[in-house]
């Protein structure tokens, strides 16, 4: 991020300028000079209130070096049944490792003038979504036609491999889907070693289509991951996002979905397992811009050790969109004393006849159902983690391919306490 | 030696004692049954004796094969052989019963010292056990008793109960909220259930289940206490004139 170390230099405005030699030139010049606005967030900016970024701010970030994915650290992120598979590592991609690129499906690196970037959602205020724009190298642009579908699940991995410095690396995907048209894309966001990423993820979605987006998060525990998901939707459209946070030390997602056409569907989900002090964040606006859209946010979090979750989300329901149903919910399970959440529902509404809901629950496991499953002879810590997933499967049952929830699974039992004799068998549902 | 013994049961909850004094041998093979108004402490002793924390023992002992259960915690009375039916039992979603009891069986059969039950041998217990009590298995393919029917949650239990092959049986109010057809097929999923070394206690508001699963004792619970023990036919008595003469006699003894 752009501050000024101790010798008074910042690595990344060097980088910026230099990226901007080459593309998006004005664009990242006016991302770069908000950044210098904006100033590194501190807890006194209500937007990043919980995030402690204190270490982050007093880290010099640099470009990451070009590198190319190591086919061991790969295989973790394997998941069957996308056969699509496209590789990036510090925001430039790895074609060795990547498949060819299917129909629809092409790299932003040669085309970032044209692609029109940041026109779905205003993050203006947003320093992370700044430094996305003003050091994209590269990134994923999936346009299906009309009446037509991406034929297999995209899988997007991006990997950040920091040498000596801590690095910071971002990743562009754009998604845009003509009328009726389909896509399913699978994102996974892993590395190790001190890192600052910024995914973004566009999606337009025209009449009809559908989009089913997931959003993985497995960094190591150094990687501060600030992201952001905006999405557009005509009439009749479906949008279906879940971000799953398994890994990272910081987890952020900024997310604006705007529901556009009249009768527009949108579905944002979250599930996120703390680990050590671990802070998830998420801060949602869903915009009910026309009569008659559906939106459903489920946000759900299992939080041992210090780890911490908060969820501020807003549901805006225009002038004219009545027929407006709309349901917030978010809903922690504290596996340790020590363990902390937030939630911040909020409503603005300037329109009659519309249904909105929203429920905040912060819980402790129910002490009912737990001797039930002890009074059948299963340990007490084995009981604890079976009602700790039956809490997160309400989210992971919505995750789409049974290989995903399965992935998933795994990484949950293996970070949940006392899971030891669980396996992804329990993804049976 | 007795399977169970319960001697001198004193326990309370938030500073209420609810059992008060309660005693109760049972043999195995035998089949007992605990009668009594609502408020007796029935439904207590069943959970006393299942461990849970909520109830604090201030006197006496109940002991399982003459090991001192009050000493253990839930899971390892269940592996020492005893099996509560709950009366409300509890749903949980995200995980199936199937994958449910797969975990409560190995761990069982772990401190049985026997092997693991693979996958093929599991599921041929599911399905013979299942039939035991008409348990559609597709049904245990769906959270443990989620959208199950009051009727399927009481028959879910008895077929976790034949599944876990417990020696000592608590039913608490198996009987309760079933209709008569329901009623005849969990009885008979018990009956399948009795053997010489297998013991049970069965808690009852109704003599109708007991024409089904004919006990050896009939007890009747009074305020925390034992207040008369018989035959079968005590419960027919109880039926037939309710509960206030016994409290009047034991009011009079008193």
């Amino acid at each position: 991020m752009c501050i000024k170390t101790l010798d008074n230099v910042c690595p990344l405005c060097d980088s910026i300028d230099a990226l901007a030699a080459k593309s998006m030139g004005d664009q990242r010049r006016a991302a770069c000079e908000r950044l210098h606005e904006l100033g590194w967030p501190s807890k006194n900016d209500d937007a990043f209130k919980y995030c402690n970024l204190k270490e982050a701010a007093d880290t010099a970030w640099h470009l990451g070096p070009n590198a190319t994915a190591d086919r061991g650290e790969l295989a973790a992120f394997d998941i069957k049944g996308t056969d699509v598979r496209l590789i990036f590592v510090n925001g430039r991609f790895d074609a060795a490792a990547s498949s060819d690129l299917p129909e629809g499906v092409r790299l932003l690196s040669p085309m970032l003038n044209e692609t029109h970037l940041d026109r779905v959602a205003d993050f203006s205020d947003d320093p992370f979504a700044q430094l996305s724009t003003a050091l994209v190298e590269d990134g994923v642009l999936i346009e299906v036609p009309d009446g037509q579908s991406l034929s297999k699940p995209l899988h997007i991995v991006h990997l950040s491999s920091p040498d000596a410095d801590p690095i910071a690396s971002t990743l562009r995907v754009v998604i845009r889907l003509g009328r009726n048209a389909t896509a399913c894309v699978l994102e996974s966001w892993g590395g190790t070693g001190p890192a600052l990423v910024t995914p973004m993820t566009e999606v337009e979605l025209k009449e009809g289509a559908k989009c089913n987006h997931a959003r993985l998060v497995e960094h190591d525990d150094q990687t501060w991951h600030m992201g952001g998901i905006a999405s557009r939707q005509a009439a009749g459209s479906t949008f279906e996002s879940v971000v799953l946070t398994v890994g990272g030390r910081t987890v952020r997602t900024i997310a604006h979905a705007s529901l556009d056409g009249e009768g527009a569907h949108a579905a944002l989900r979250g599930f996120g397992i703390g680990d050590g002090d671990r802070h998830i964040n998420s801060r949602i606006l869903v915009a009910h811009m026309a009569p008659g859209c559906t939106s459903r946010e489920i946000f759900k979090h299992l939080l041992p050790d210090q780890s911490s979750a908060a969820f501020a989300a807003r549901i805006f329901v225009n002038h004219g969109a009545h027929g407006t149903d709309a349901v917030q919910t978010s809903r922690n399970l504290l596996l340790s004393p020590d363990a902390k959440s937030w939630s911040r529902p909020e409503l603005e509404i300037y329109a009659d006849d519309v249904k909105c809901t929203h429920g905040a629950t912060t819980g402790e496991i129910d002490p009912g159902a737990l001797f039930y499953l002890r009074a059948r002879g299963v340990p007490e810590s084995t009981a604890r983690a079976l009602l700790a997933w039956a809490f997160a499967a309400e989210v992971i049952n919505e995750v789409p391919l049974q290989s995903l929830r399965s992935h998933l699974a795994r990484r949950i039992l293996a970070q949940l306490p006392g899971a030891e004799m669980l396996d992804e068998g329990i993804v049976s549902l | 030696m007795s399977l169970l013994e319960i001697k001198n049961l004193h326990a309370s909850v938030e500073g209420i004692e609810i059992l008060k004094g309660l005693s109760l041998t049972i043999d195995p093979g035998q089949v007992h049954s605990i009668m009594g108004p609502n408020g007796s402490g029935k439904s207590t002793l069943s959970r006393v004796i299942a461990g849970e924390e909520t109830y604090k023992i201030t006197e006496g002992s109940v002991l399982l094969n003459g090991k001192n259960l009050l000493d253990m915690n839930p899971e390892d009375r269940a592996r020492e052989g005893i099996f509560l039916a709950f009366q409300y039992p509890v749903e949980i979603p995200g995980v199936s019963t199937k994958y449910f009891l797969r975990t409560a069986v190995n761990s069982i059969r772990a401190h049985r010292d026997l092997d693991e039950l693979d996958a093929y041998g599991f599921l041929k217990l599911v399905k013979e056990k299942a039939a035991w009590v008409q348990l559609d298995p597709a049904l245990l393919d769906r959270p443990v008793n989620e959208g199950f029917s009051g009727g399927e949650k009481k028959r879910a239990e008895i077929f976790q109960m034949a599944m876990l092959e417990p020696t000592m049986c608590i039913l608490d109010e198996s009987d309760s909220g079933l209709d008569i057809d329901a009623l005849r097929i969990v009885a008979n999923g018990v009956n399948q259930q009795r053997s010489p070394e297998r013991g049970f206690l069965v808690i009852t508001h109704y003599q109708r289940l007991l024409e089904y699963i004919v006990p050896d004792v009939v007890h009747v619970l009074l305020d925390g206490r034992i207040v008369r023990s018989g035959g079968k036919e005590l419960a027919l008595e109880l039926e037939e004139k309710g509960y206030s003469w016994i409290e009047q006699e034991v009011a009079a003894g008193a």
